[in-house]
């Protein structure tokens, strides 16, 4: 008689703790897929992080090239004069970036004027330095 | 050619669906730079400056010029590709590189190579020899940078190394007294720091790369933001295999190596290292 009242217990503690592993692995299924959704959510802001850098980047682009429209601009503009007018107008002033500000002369005149459909003469041709590969 | 033709008009005229998009193929097959449907502008702005330097009307005479001159690719990648850069650019990165170089060279190491993935036009391999040039020369270190880009306008302006004072305001007066000489457009980059870099053409989107490696730093910064995934991935599984055991992986503020990779610790954001 306490056999069988001990292996009724048994079979009902199993039973206990089978639904507990059945609730503990409904839980787990919930928590990865919310890992899942964060995963993806910080996935999708990196994305969206990295485009807006790369817009950044060609907006900055934009306005120099803005930048360098103007001083080309303002030096043609330079070459007029008006009558009564005392002196020329002061020089552009110096790019705020590097690149385009150094292909003009200290006094402003362009050094390589943007004419040529061919390539630029300080390019750096495909292949021409193969060798600095060399050592790395 | 049906060039100088063209009336002036207030803007540019819109791009044909059908120009666009073999542009942006063009582009993705050559530079792997996603340019979306929303970037319509952006693309029109850049292609009327080789449209320009031509002489050329249409989008579809440019189109035909292009299918008929090869040299007009690199031409095209130079005019599409955006190339923001700035002297000591995300600073932080520079510190970090210097302690670390320090910290390897009290170690014992002597030989160095670092590679600057998109060097636009200088100012990032600059900064990156102009920091790490007085470690080197303390301790006698054998220590050389490799600045690559794909457009090879850039690489020609990165190569001369000559800026504007304005573009050097940025760096550091120390820096700037012991490192730049002035010439008559500017002020140019002193030989001892010259010496040190080397400028290539590369295109990152065509690994294996010529590079043999084992590289110490590499410095790929803001330019997998232009890349897709894919792209991504397959650029920084070649980095993790030029870089030796413990070297770093710089990439810009933005970016991240974020699920591209299991065989990248974090340094800390945007840094990361090959484990030992």
């Amino acid at each position: 008689m306490r056999v069988k009242s001990q292996l009724t217990d048994i079979v009902g503690a199993v039973d206990e703790v089978t639904r507990i592993v059945g609730e503990i692995s409904a839980a787990s299924d919930e928590q990865a897929r919310g890992v899942e959704e964060v995963t993806r959510a910080v996935t999708s802001m990196d994305q969206v992080v990295q485009n807006a850098a790369a817009s950044a980047e060609e907006a900055s682009g934009a306005a120099s090239e803005l930048a360098e429209r103007s001083r080309e601009m303002h030096a043609l503009v330079r070459r007029f004069r008006l009558k009564g007018m005392p002196d020329a107008p002061p020089p552009a002033p110096e790019l705020p970036r590097s690149g385009p500000g150094l292909r003009t002369t200290s006094s402003g005149a362009p050094l390589r004027l943007a004419s040529s459909g061919g390539a630029a003469m300080d390019d750096l041709f495909p292949g021409e330095d193969d060798a600095a590969f060399e050592g790395f | 050619m049906d060039a100088a033709a063209a009336a002036p008009a207030l803007g540019p005229a819109p791009m044909p669906e059908r120009v666009q998009r073999r542009l942006r193929e063009l582009t993705y097959e050559h530079t792997g730079i996603v340019i979306g449907p929303d970037k319509e502008t952006l693309l029109v702005a850049r292609v009327q400056k080789r449209m320009r330097k031509l002489g050329l009307a249409s989008y579809e005479a440019y189109i035909q010029h292009f299918d008929a001159h090869p040299d007009e690719l690199q031409q095209f990648i130079n005019v599409i590709t955006t190339n923001t850069t700035a002297f000591w650019r995300e600073a932080d990165h520079f510190d970090l590189a210097r302690e670390q170089l320090t910290a390897w060279a009290e170690d014992g190491q002597r030989r160095f190579r670092i590679w600057c993935a998109a060097s636009s036009t200088g100012e990032e391999p600059w900064t990156i020899g102009l920091t790490l040039s007085p470690v080197a020369d303390q301790h006698g270190l054998d220590l050389l940078v490799l600045a690559t880009d794909i457009d090879t306008r850039v690489l020609g302006v990165a190569k001369r190394a000559v800026y504007t004072r304005e573009a050097v305001r940025a760096v550091p007066p120390d820096v700037r007294a012991r490192g730049f000489e002035p010439v008559p457009e500017g002020l140019r980059v002193v030989r001892a720091v010259r010496e040190r870099v080397r400028f290539g053409q590369l295109n990152l989107t065509r690994p294996p790369f010529p590079m043999k490696g084992p590289l110490d730093l590499i410095f790929c910064r803001n330019v997998m933001i232009y890349l897709d995934r894919p792209t991504r991935q397959r650029l920084i599984a070649e980095c993790v295999r030029l870089l030796r055991p413990g070297g770093l992986l710089i990439l810009g503020h933005s970016e991240s190596a974020l699920g591209m990779t299991d065989r990248l610790e974090v340094v800390r954001p945007s840094v990361y290292r090959v484990p030992e």
